[in-house]
């Protein structure tokens, strides 16, 4: 398998599992942290994905995915859609998110290189 | 209506930045995320020192207009960013501390509170620098 067939393999598997995830949002520090399906938690590397605070936490050992976190959550879902700033008291739109999440995740060369 | 004071009791621990602002972390903000984040427990003492004694400090504009609208009018978001780290997990990386400032009601002064920790490679293109580690 290629490096860059394996790095779409790893990431579409990421994105399949969103849905099933656990997605604990931290209102208060408006922090996301989502959990992937079936993964114990344990010490992690840090893979930054973005430049607006998104990271993929990933098993050094195995090389698995182990959760997403996002910081400045509301801030992060704004700027994926365009927006300056989030909409007000608006409550978490999963469907967007997951969407914006699949976009970043298959963009970003720093997850290539940490799976790749 | 009394206002309570912050009691020791339940803050896990309290440092003091290059301000002389006095900055809590909860013991229930430190269990939560190092809950969901395993490899932060580990790190604790990083975490206090990238705010006693950080490489740089950030204004968050953004989340700050976002944390006011949300029911903290006077809040000011800042992350405290640490010096590189050489070796362990993080090497390569910095200790970034997200802390919410909320202005003392008798002085001028701030008083900050732990939201958050996370392990970064570059600093969030957004954050305004406010304050810099002299060379």
């Amino acid at each position: 398998m290629s490096t860059l067939s394996l790095t779409h393999s790893v990431v579409d598997d990421i994105v399949a599992d969103l849905e099933a995830a656990d997605w604990q949002y931290d209102p208060e520090a408006d922090d996301m942290d989502i959990i992937l399906p079936n993964v114990t938690n344990r010490a992690a590397d840090w893979v930054q994905v973005d430049d607006d605070g998104c990271f993929v936490r990933i098993d050094p050992e195995r090389g698995e995915p182990l959760s997403i976190v996002i910081i400045a959550f509301t801030v992060w879902l704004a700027e994926k859609q365009g927006r300056d700033l989030p909409a007000p008291k608006a409550s978490v739109d999963y469907a967007a998110a997951r969407q914006a999440i699949a976009q970043t995740l298959r963009a970003s060369e720093d997850l290539a290189a940490a799976i790749g | 209506m009394a206002v309570s004071l912050p009691t020791r009791l339940m803050w896990r621990w309290i440092e003091a930045d290059p301000f002389g602002h006095t900055i809590y972390c909860s013991e229930e903000t430190w269990q939560r995320k190092t809950a969901q984040r395993s490899d932060l427990a580990a790190h604790e003492a990083t975490v206090r020192a990238a705010i006693r004694n950080p490489q740089g400090v950030y204004f968050d504009p953004k989340s700050t207009v976002s944390t006011r609208e949300r029911g903290n009018p006077a809040a000011v978001m800042m992350h405290y960013i640490g010096v590189v780290l050489l070796h362990g997990r993080f090497s390569g990386h910095r200790m970034s501390v997200v802390v919410k400032w909320l202005p003392e009601a008798t002085t001028s002064r701030f008083t900050g509170y732990v939201q958050t920790a996370y392990a970064t490679s570059r600093v969030l293109p957004r954050l305004q620098l406010h304050w810099e580690q002299s060379p």
